[in-house]
């Protein structure tokens, strides 16, 4: 037969079993949705991660002290090496070690709550310099102004505050040339950063900066940084500059063996490349999950295809009695269990896409997350492919069972 | 003459069910030849449903030969025999057997569907077979709607529009009224006074009694084989 006619009769046989060929149908349907769904949000939702985490620049190279963390010791590790110092922030800064380099900022981070009068707060905060908040976080303060290279040399005690730190301290006062405590020293406010928000990893409005030379003298006592930013003058160059670093970097600490670096370098590309191996794992985690309601979803085609087999059986035999090969019988169940299931999936795919534009608008409107809506053609595919391939699975022993029938047994039964 | 459509020699058909074996036929040899009207007479579990059965390709005897338009069939595999069904044989059931829920055209056209004829002749075909059974103006109904006697026209219809070389018939008035049964007869027996073959199986002497030639069927053995000296009276056409 040919698949017009075998559409035809696959139709007419689902037709005349309306309801129940709807409720086998629910179980793909069901099964295809939850597939599509966690693969669709799971793309929105690595998209949204990663547009986060590009936003702290894609020409951003951060260099750490201590091994590349692969387990908590190496944590630790790099918490308490002192591997980078002012020498090597100097010599990362000779255009002749590291070409191509429009910037190069220590930082370092400093545990402690700070204090206004009777208010204290616990923010993060930082030693750090005003250009690399300016061009990493892209912000300038809303009042005040940025502490200067001549703070950072002279070890001032001033401070930077984000917005939440000055509302928690301050409140409706005026913060600039006020004084608070941090970790009890003393320094000035000169700058406060307007509300702006998550901004990649950073949250500037929990923020306190300091000079990051401020910090390692009154606040931490050490002479080394924690890690050092460094910006590529072109987002195109970053390997390259990485490799300069490294150079740069085993040279001043007499390293021969890259695998005894005392310091790593990360670049943008490195963190996005983890975190999409990271949401990749959970979607095929959640996908698989999701699967086993496709595979009930079958067993119920399996089930209902059988049923229909044993009550079709004069049916079978009168096809055979005129003419119909065994072949011709297999096709005609076997597309049945097709139709049944590839409508399941093509109803259920269109579900679990409302579902996700429905999220991308909530996110959007409600949550102000920036969750563009991207048809996922790739979850779309998947969705119907799998539910052709249940029918396949899962139709073909009933129709191997119907295709067997004798002609004459068949014919005989009541 | 010309060589017997149908050549039966030492038919022999055993069933094995729960290790008890059922002689189903034991020895049947017989000739049937083109153009003939055969009727095929016996008790329930004489054996004549089998033997309908393998000549009409639906079952293989356990021994003894069959030759069908001049071809053995032990030499045929199961789609050779589909196609020998969809070609050359049309089966009218006592059930009717049509199609629920399907046209009238569309019931009549699914022999069609497994055969290689091009589509555009479908249409008149079915018109053609339904014309000769006096159905016509029933083309778009539902077997629901039609009575008893229609539906049998019906499946004649099916058996017809592959212009097969023999009808196959078994008690096609079983589940008829007799004034039903008689219309049906009627347009079996036209359509073997229009040179087509046909074969028949009833325990009924008055749907026998239509054919020229009359089979006696006993614990599956052939116990008489008779021409019917006497046309039937009331066939007027």
């Amino acid at each position: 037969m040919k698949t017009l006619d075998l559409l035809v009769t696959a139709t007419g046989s689902l037709r005349t079993n309306f309801g129940r060929s709807f409720l086998t149908m629910l179980g793909i349907i069901i099964g295809v949705a939850a597939i599509v769904l966690v693969v669709a949000l799971g793309q929105g939702a690595q998209s949204i991660i990663l547009a986060q985490v590009q936003g702290v620049g894609a020409n951003t190279i951060v260099v750490r002290p201590g091994r590349e963390p692969e387990g908590p010791s190496d944590f630790a590790d790099t918490i308490l090496s002192d591997s980078l110092k002012k020498r090597d922030v100097d010599a990362l800064r000779q255009s002749r070690n590291v070409p191509n380099v429009s910037q190069v900022e220590p930082a370092v981070a400093v545990g402690g709550s700070v204090a206004y009068q009777k208010n204290v707060y616990r923010p993060t905060i930082l030693g750090w310099s005003g250009e690399a908040i300016a061009s990493i976080l892209q912000i300038e303060p809303s009042e005040g102004g940025f502490f200067t290279i001549d703070d950072i040399r002279s070890q001032a005690r001033v401070a930077v505050i984000g917005d939440r730190v000055r509302q928690e301290l301050f409140d409706t006062e005026p913060a600039v040339g006020q004084s608070i405590k941090v970790k009890d020293v003393n320094f000035r406010v000169v700058g406060v950063l307007p509300k702006s928000g998550q901004v990649s990893l950073f949250n500037p409005d929990e923020l306190v900066v300091v000079p990051y030379s401020t910090a390692q003298t009154y606040l931490l006592g050490i002479d080394y940084f924690h890690e050092i930013l460094i910006s590529a003058s072109d987002p195109t160059l970053v390997d390259q500059v990485a490799d300069d670093i490294r150079a740069t970097l085993r040279e001043r600490h007499r390293i021969d063996d890259p695998s005894k670096d005392d310091f790593f370098v990360t670049t943008q590309q490195d963190i996005v490349e983890r975190l999409s191996t990271v949401t990749q794992v959970l979607t095929v985690f959640l996908a698989a999950i999701a699967a086993i309601a496709l595979v009930v979803g079958g067993v119920g085609i399996m089930n209902i295809m059988l049923v229909s087999v044993t009550e079709r059986t004069r049916e079978i035999g009168l096809r055979k009695a005129l003419g119909a090969t065994n072949q011709d019988v297999l096709q005609q169940f076997l597309f049945e269990a097709l139709f049944l299931t590839i409508i399941g999936g093509a109803i259920g795919t269109g579900i679990a896409v409302s579902i996700t534009v429905v999220v991308s608008i909530v996110a959007t409107r409600v949550f102000s997350i920036e969750w563009p809506f991207a048809l996922p053609l790739g979850a779309i595919g998947l969705g119907i492919g799998m539910a052709a391939v249940v029918g396949l699975l899962f139709g073909l022993y009933p129709a191997l069972q119907a295709a067997r029938k004798s002609p004459m047994e068949a014919l005989r039964s009541e | 003459m010309a060589e017997p459509l149908i050549v039966t020699r030492h038919l022999r058909k055993a069933y094995v069910q729960e290790e008890v074996t059922t002689h189903a036929l034991r020895d049947v040899s017989l000739k049937i030849n083109q153009g003939e009207f055969v009727a095929i007479m016996g008790p329930s579990g004489s054996g004549k449903s089998t033997l309908l059965h393998i000549l009409g390709f639906l079952d293989r005897p356990s021994e003894g030969e069959y030759i069908f338009d001049g071809q053995a069939m032990q030499q045929y595999d199961e789609a050779a025999l589909a196609v020998i069904r969809n070609q050359k044989i049309g089966f009218i059931f006592q059930a009717f057997n049509l199609l629920p829920r399907t046209s009238v055209l569309d019931n009549v056209l699914l022999p069609l569907r497994y055969s290689r004829l091009p589509k555009r002749e479908w249409e008149a075909r079915a018109q053609a077979a339904l014309a000769n059974v006096g159905l016509s103006h029933r083309l778009h109904h539902v077997p629901s709607q039609l009575s008893g006697g229609e539906k049998q026209r019906v499946a004649i219809a099916r058996a017809l529009i592959n212009e097969p070389l023999v009808i196959f018939a078994d008690e096609p008035t079983g589940n008829l009224d007799s004034a039903s049964g008689e219309i049906v007869m009627e347009t079996i027996e036209r359509l073997h006074h229009e040179g087509r073959t046909v074969v028949l199986i009833t325990h009924e002497t008055v749907t026998a009694a239509y054919a020229q030639r009359i089979i006696q069927l006993k614990d599956g053995m052939i116990v008489a084989d008779d021409a019917v000296a006497t046309a039937r009276t009331h066939y007027h056409k």
